[in-house]
């Protein structure tokens, strides 16, 4: 066959490439009038249809659904799919198209869903909305943590210790003035139970000890306050087991530390010293749910639900019990729960928490022998100079817990109740040898 | 007038359509608007080009050697004002739902993503045909150059068409920045930093006069880092400032193609070419073939007509398959890590291995933009106009594709072989935040070394060619030579430098940190 003269070749270019741009820009418009979520809102037309007793409409017209709400500074789009959300005769539909449950406290008219829910917002594909893709920060909180979210309204209720009052069912007093009702004094919030567990756990366990929140506490490891903040590339996730979220990371670092942080033995890194606690998911769950109600959603003042009166708590942990009918050994017992003592020292000061390659045996030193190797001001000035251990192996790593300095953040009053409770560890069988004061 | 008989009446009304368009078409509107019939004949193809508005800059005829797909490569000229009309058309709609604040940038980014029709495709259509463009215009510079189409009288088109380079360039970064991401925010952050450096006007660069609050690069962002007003002023840039001079710029380059003639030149016939007849020989021989002429209609406008529509298409194909990125909200305290420059910069980010930003960012790319200007003025060799010809033109080939490849290698490092911390990522290895940085140590060559060695290769550049090469520098002027000699070794001194780092750790030759100043 002759080659193509470049007449020919021309010609059928031009046909080629004609037809090729008829081809794409149809299937621009294609796609443009088939959007992946005009079949929820053509099933959601149907449903209504339905459970209303109509006809089934034989034409749908699509339209983007969203709530725009510029003084939370965000657009949420999530009904486009979510039709159902405050029509209560869906209550028994499939998802998306459920009723969300007491839609009246929160009306999605005036929150939106991502302020609670997180996610993005302004998507209307089901991944790209639910957050599950690269560069956003905050997907979909599980169900079980949506409690974390209530603080960033509710930051004053949110953590109260009392048990909560059961659920009534009042507007929101954004949309209404509030009325008689108020969420007072030491009335916990419906629906924070497991923030209020997690708080237990944290403050029985002495977290605070390592873990500051919000600049107080111990300076040994992550403000937990920054948790939730801490972008996505920062993570490591080589040894996560479940998707690829802060919210898994945190759930599988309460269940075992060591393995999702077993750090670097090539390079003598040791494993985290957080212990294992051996927590149940119910436990792990109510800690991540801790752990992420310290992000805080930017809300105008109009949100934000005013702070009942407290008795003034100057620790975030427990409060110090005040008054002289509590003894002295309770007030130093207090002073060594609320900072974080417990956390290293353990319960009753009987030690075991691991610290690698220290002199100390390889732990941090329990404290209820202190009485007789440390006269009181020896004691105190330990408290509050601190100490570095020294290393049992000098090749290998630098051990990662240390004993703080306290003598800027203990008052004086403190230091001699704590020392005190200290003392009073020793075990009253075995008698004191000289030395004790 | 003879009497007929009486006319024959038609059983029923009936149009003659022929009848009727010859009344339309000698009707008085109909000639008011269409000057002239559209049947083939060699009137009417010179009208079609003489007549119309959009095609009357081209000539009525061209010398066929001009059109050929391997001369022009594919029109890459055509090509790369053909995107800009595109991006032109696409910013223009884009505009409609942007809006250049810090509040507003990146939502109405998501907006376009997600809720305006064709929203996605649009701004699709928008990026990659940019990115193309600035391949485009690197492509049309080579091919100018390979077949001498900067030579006499056209050098100033050529230094015209530097600066069409130049705005490309400047077209491309100041629209990075718009979508407002971290992508955005840290590559512009890369590129201003560049201008800090700046000796003199740059508060970070050597012999600094000026502070942050009032440098070049102040002046470049409206502020002392990358936010509000940068974005304001580079959409203003993007939008009206840049395209205006480009358009100034590009009605010049293309009445100057005009008034100096295409330049492509009929070639000899295969055989004689095998036995070595030269071009130029051959072409006083045969006046008449350069002569030889083509109508531009419909010949050039077809394959300028079906090139627009391949690229189109490869655009609009491209654009429904890859979606432009978009990551995370900017966000000024966070800096990823790497954080890389638009892939077109990137050869110049992966410099500041081997030299201070000074250098990198400030000189190197400076002496580049002016020694391609020169290129016109210190290439004396009239060989190699209007065709490809390697053989008669080895040191000007030679140099440019050294040059080229060194640019375009550097892009492939930058893009393809840096990870964190910049260091040596092979694309097997993972990423590694944690990999200490520098982990084999660099040294510096001492002064006492360092100062004659750098000295001593550019006197062996300036003064080795002329003695041992004789004839080397015949028919170049004193500053000619200089010049040519001198940005020569300029390029090998860069690539010696590239060469002592990767192989030697050499970090600097010549170092006096007291005033900032390492070579």
């Amino acid at each position: 066959m002759a080659r193509a003269t470049s007449r020919q070749v021309l010609i059928r270019l031009f046909f080629a490439s004609t037809v090729g741009l008829v081809l794409l820009l149809a299937v621009t418009i294609w796609r443009q009038l088939h959007p992946a979520w005009g079949p929820y809102q053509v099933a959601y037309a149907k449903l209504l249809a339905r459970t209303t007793g109509q006809r089934p409409p034989w034409f749908t017209p699509l339209e983007v659904k969203q709530i725009h709400l510029p003084q939370l500074g965000r657009t949420d789009r999530c009904t486009t799919c979510h039709l159902g959300v405050d029509n209560p005769k869906m209550a028994d539909a499939p998802q998306p198209f459920r009723t969300h449950p007491d839609y009246l406290i929160h009306p999605v008219e005036a929150f939106g869903c991502t302020v609670c829910h997180g996610g993005q917002g302004m998507a209307v594909t089901k991944q790209d909305a639910h957050g599950f893709v690269k560069h956003w920060e905050r997907p979909l909180l599980p169900k079980p943590l949506l409690a974390a979210s209530c603080a960033s309204c509710h930051e004053a209720q949110a953590h109260l210790t009392t048990p909560p009052a059961p659920l009534t069912l009042t507007p929101s007093p954004i949309l209404s003035p509030p009325g008689g009702e108020e969420r007072g004094e030491g009335v916990g919030l419906a629906g924070t139970e497991r923030l209020v567990r997690g708080k237990q756990l944290f403050d029985r366990l002495g977290c605070i000890g390592c873990h500051a929140v919000r600049g107080w506490g111990g300076p040994i490891s992550t403000d937990l306050a920054t948790v939730a903040y801490k972008p996505l590339d920062e993570f490591d996730f080589r040894y996560v087991r479940g998707p690829h979220t802060a919210v898994a990371w945190n759930l599988e670092h309460f269940k075992e530390p060591q393995r999702v942080n077993p750090g670097d033995p090539a390079n003598h890194v040791p494993p985290t010293p957080m212990p294992n606690y051996q927590f149940t998911e119910e436990e792990a769950t109510d800690l991540t749910a801790l752990v992420f109600s310290y992000w805080r959603e930017e809300v105008p003042s109009k949100y934000r639900v005013a702070a009942a009166p407290l008795t003034p708590d100057p620790s975030p942990s427990l409060p110090l019990p005040s008054g002289e009918r509590d003894g002295v050994r309770e007030r130093g017992r207090a002073v060594f729960q609320k900072y974080g003592c417990v956390g290293c020292h353990g319960i009753e000061g009987r030690g075991g928490m691991k610290n690698y390659n220290a002199s100390t045996g390889g732990e941090v030193p329990p404290l209820t022998y202190v009485a007789q190797g440390l006269t009181n001001d020896q004691l105190k000035a330990l408290i509050r100079e601190g100490r570095y251990p020294t290393k049992a192996d000098p090749r290998g790593p630098t051990p990662p817990l240390w004993m703080p300095t306290w003598k800027d953040k203990l008052s004086p009053e403190e230091l001699d109740d704590v020392v005190e409770y200290l003392v009073s560890l020793y075990p009253s069988e075995m008698t004191l040898a000289a030395g004790g004061s | 007038m003879p009497e007929t008989a009486a006319p024959q009446k038609p059983s029923r009304p009936s149009v003659d359509v022929q009848d009727l368009m010859r009344k339309v078409k000698t009707s008085q509107v109909w000639k008011s608007i269409f000057r002239h019939g559209y049947e083939d004949t060699p009137r009417n193809r010179s009208l079609m080009i003489l007549s119309n508005v959009w095609l009357h800059l081209h000539p009525v005829k061209m010398r066929p050697a001009g059109i050929r797909v391997a001369f022009t490569w594919a029109g890459m000229g055509i090509i790369t004002f053909w995107l800009f009309l595109v991006l032109t058309l696409t910013g223009l709609l884009l505009m409609f739902y942007y809006r250049p604040t810090v509040e507003h940038a990146y939502l109405d980014m998501k907006d376009l993503q997600f809720v305006v029709p064709f929203g996605m495709p649009l701004r699709n259509m928008h990026r990659w045909s940019a990115h193309l463009m600035v391949f485009a215009v690197m492509l049309h510079m080579a091919s100018v150059f390979y077949r001498g189409g900067y030579k006499p009288p056209r050098e100033f088109n050529w230094v015209v068409g530097v600066g069409l380079l130049l705005l490309t360039f400047l077209l491309s970064f100041t629209g990075y920045l718009l979508p407002w991401d971290q992508l955005a925010i840290w590559a512009i952050t890369v590129g201003s930093n560049m201008a800090a450096a700046t000796p003199l006007l740059g508060a970070e660069g050597p012999l600094a006069i000026l502070g942050p609050s009032n440098d070049a690069r102040f002046m470049l962002l409206g502020a002392k880092a990358v936010g509000e007003t940068a974005l304001l002023r580079f959409y203003v840039l993007h939008c009206v400032v840049l395209p205006f001079v480009f358009a100034i710029l590009v009605s010049l380059h293309f009445w100057r193609v005009r008034k100096d003639d295409f330049s492509a030149v009929p070639l000899p016939p295969k055989a004689e070419r095998r036995q070595g007849v030269r071009v130029e020989e051959w072409l006083r021989a045969h006046k008449g073939a350069l002569e030889e002429r083509i109508f531009v209609w419909p010949h050039v406008i077809a394959r300028e007509f079906v090139a627009i529509l391949l690229v189109t298409l490869m655009v609009f194909g491209w654009s429904l398959l890859a979606n432009a990125p978009l990551e995370g909200l900017a966000d000024p305290n966070k800096t990823p890590n790497p954080s890389k420059a638009p892939w077109y910069f990137v050869g110049l980010q992966e410099l500041l291995v081997y030299f201070d930003p000074w250098i990198a960012g400030v000189v190197l790319p400076t002496v580049i933009l002016l020694g391609l200007m020169a290129i016109p003025y210190i290439d004396v060799n009239p060989r190699g106009v209007g065709y490809y010809n390697v053989r008669d033109r080895k040191f000007a080939v030679t140099l440019f594709t050294l040059g080229l490849t060194m640019w375009f290698t550097l892009i492939a490092i930058g893009y393809y072989l840096r990870g964190p911390g910049w260091e040596w990522y092979w694309p097997w290895q993972p990423w590694d935040v944690h990999r200490v940085t520098s982990q084999r140590p660099m040294w510096n060559v001492p002064n006492w070394i360092g100062i004659p060695l750098v000295l001593g290769f550019f006197w062996a550049f300036l003064e080795l060619p002329k003695r041992v090469w004789k004839g080397f520098a015949g028919g170049l002027s004193r500053p000619q030579y200089l010049i040519t000699m001198g940005l020569t070794g300029g390029m090998c001194f860069v690539l010696l430098k590239i060469i002592l780092r990767l192989a030697l750790r050499v970090k600097y030759l010549v170092s006096f940190p007291g005033i900032n100043l390492n070579i």
